[in-house]
């Protein structure tokens, strides 16, 4: 099943994509660390951004885990979690330029993504272009 | 943290992952060459939490220690994954993520640094 599927349409893990799927699971990483640590730390100082930090992470799991595995399965789940994480960068940077009371501590997706080189940005972009660019055997 | 030993692991870091997006920008592949680069960036990175332990050992204590901790355990297995991970794909995009993996650990750094104190 795997195999006749892998021939229709391009693995998203090989060429560029083996580069980004690398690149997300740094992320899923590091954010997962992140916000454990915070969260059990301290939580009551600001909760929605280290709840932010916490579903960052798993955003940036399922979208390594989509991308890195092969079938419309894993497509779909990279699709969605790419989806949910440029919506996700581009409300939380826009809020926390626009209200940045909210946001007493910094997440991830703050100011899009400034605190770690604006690449939360860029990612999410580069993940749906990839996903289009290996929807068809070319 | 050492100050020289942290500068000494960035300036490993980088060098070897510049090197190899260089290898990859000019489309080359020279597998031993790279193994070399990629097993002296976890050397460094193994040095340079084991001086941490010491340090800890001796009674010095990081500002922020479980998140210090949770840094020099990722410094010391990304690196790796990272490698082995890349360099199954045997284009040039696989040798730029070897060089990526490498470059975290001095990013790792830095804020193993920052941390600490």
């Amino acid at each position: 099943m795997d195999g006749s599927t892998s021939q229709q349409r391009p693995r998203t893990s090989s060429g560029p994509g083996r580069l980004l799927v690398l690149v997300y699971g740094i992320f899923a990483l590091s954010a997962a660390a992140r916000a454990s640590v915070q969260i059990a730390t301290n939580f009551g100082e600001a909760p929605v951004a280290y709840l932010l930090s916490a579903l960052a992470a798993v955003v940036y799991l399922l979208a390594a885990v989509g991308l890195g595995r092969s079938g419309p399965r894993a497509r779909q789940l990279a699709l969605v979690a790419c989806s949910v994480e440029l919506i996700g960068v581009l409300t939380v940077g826009t809020v926390s330029l626009l209200r940045p009371d909210d946001f007493p501590d910094a997440t991830v997706w703050s100011g899009y993504g400034e605190g770690y080189g604006f690449v939360p940005l860029v990612l999410p972009v580069l993940g749906l272009l990839w996903l289009r660019r290996t929807r068809r055997q070319p | 943290m050492i100050d020289a030993v942290a500068w000494s692991v960035i300036a490993v870091s980088v060098l070897v992952g510049l090197g190899i997006i260089g290898l990859a920008v000019a489309d080359r592949r020279p597998l031993t060459l790279m193994a070399y680069g990629l097993v002296a960036v976890e050397a460094a990175a193994l040095v340079q939490v084991l001086v941490a332990v010491v340090q800890l050992v001796r009674g010095e204590r990081p500002d922020e220690a479980a998140v210090f901790a949770g840094y020099a355990l990722t410094s010391v297995l990304v690196p790796p994954a990272g490698a082995l991970w890349a360099l199954s794909e045997k284009s040039r995009w696989g040798t730029a993520a070897a060089g990526v993996s490498a470059l975290v650990l001095a990013v790792l750094t830095v804020r193993m640094q920052q941390v600490w104190a």
